[in-house]
């Protein structure tokens, strides 16, 4: 079983009266998964998305293939100055 | 300018050199008002007569508490750099009120927009004295009350792919201060087409990104993937931003651009730091 925590800022998020601005999804997948999988499993706001990023470390793009239980984070694209 | 000139600004320099130090210094120091005599008894600017003192190891005194930090030749080499900042908002105030008082010698400011009122919760040049005023010009006046030596090229218009070229040419460095990505890419493409390093910054809410792009770099591309995706949108982003948030990334911007110019320093090339105030969470990403 591969479990996946997924952070999600409250704009990417398909559920906007959770409350915080990080939601969290506890997910489990019985097979490697994509993070485009991931992301459309969970109607995350395209839209908006920016970084994806693995264990706090990896900058991945949606390609990427899911092996081992991870962290996977998101962010929102910033563009304001 | 006549050799008397020059024997006189080097005799009146010399003064201060002889004068005893101060107790909390090690070395000599100028004043504003010491600078400004000099500079008119030689017909100089004051830009001139600082970088005159500081070759003679004397300090001006507005940048006494840079010394250790920042060495007296290094000091000379932010007032011969000029940089130009693009946008005058959130980021941009807060970098042009941080390089003007770091001594950099010539500032390029840029901005077609006006103060208005929300945008007294967050951009450090607005005031409500100075709402539906161009931010630029507001910014080249900021500039003259805190550091006179310093000149200022203002251009009171937004950037286009024809206009950026003659704003940048001729600038060390170019800060990134603007509030959407297809300006910035239109920036990019110019930074990269007149060799010139580019400091990119970008914020929203609590969070706020940075990196350092130099112009054989992939830079923004690897930051929002192809430009092709942002078209610029209509005037009125109701985006939310916080005042410490464009204030810090600002910083980030502004100690990335000193490394650039004084070549020194660990630099966020090819990198991204990626900041949360809200969860006090930071990460710096390797950029492809």
């Amino acid at each position: 079983m591969i479990k996946i925590k997924l952070i999600v800022p409250k704009l990417l998020s398909n559920n906007q009266s959770m409350k915080g601005n990080n939601h969290i999804f506890n997910l489990e997948y019985k097979q490697p998964v994509t993070v485009d999988q991931v992301i459309k499993d969970n109607n995350i706001n395209l839209h908006f998305l920016g970084f994806m990023i693995l264990n706090g470390k990896k900058n991945v793009n949606r390609a990427y293939q899911i092996e081992q239980s991870c962290e996977l984070k998101l962010f929102i694209v910033m563009c304001g100055g | 300018m006549g050799n008397k000139n020059i024997m006189n600004i080097a005799n009146e320099l010399n003064k201060i050199k002889e004068k005893p130090f101060d107790k909390e210094n090690d070395f000599s120091v100028i004043s504003i008002d010491e600078i400004k005599k000099i500079a008119k008894l030689g017909n100089l600017s004051l830009i001139d007569v600082e970088i005159a003192a500081l070759k003679k190891e004397i300090m001006p005194e507005r940048y006494q508490r840079n010394y250790a930090t920042i060495s007296c030749s290094e000091q000379i080499k932010l007032l011969q750099s000029s940089v130009a900042v693009i946008g005058c908002g959130g980021l941009g105030g807060n970098i042009i009120e941080l390089l003007a008082r770091l001594g950099i010698g010539k500032l390029t400011l840029v901005d077609g927009d006006v103060f208005s009122e929300n945008n007294l919760n967050r951009q450090l040049l607005c005031s409500e004295k100075n709402i539906n005023r161009n931010k630029a010009e507001t910014a080249a006046e900021r500039i003259g009350q805190i550091n006179s030596s310093i000149i200022t090229r203002t251009y009171p218009i937004f950037i286009d792919s024809v206009s950026i070229h003659e704003i940048i040419k001729g600038t060390d460095l170019v800060v990134d201060a603007l509030d959407n990505i297809s300006d910035r890419f239109i920036l990019e493409k110019a930074c990269k087409k007149e060799k010139i390093p580019f400091i990119f910054g970008a914020v929203e809410g609590l969070s706020g990104q940075v990196s350092t792009i130099f112009p054989q770099d992939k830079g923004l591309e690897s930051i929002y993937g192809p430009s092709k995706r942002y078209i610029k949108k209509k005037k009125g982003s109701r985006i939310s931003v916080v005042s410490a948030t464009p204030a810090l990334i600002a910083s980030f911007q502004v100690q990335e651009a000193i490394k650039v110019l004084l070549k020194r320093g660990t630099i966020l090339r090819k990198k991204v730091l990626l900041v949360n105030l809200e969860d006090l969470d930071i990460n710096i990403l390797e950029l492809d």
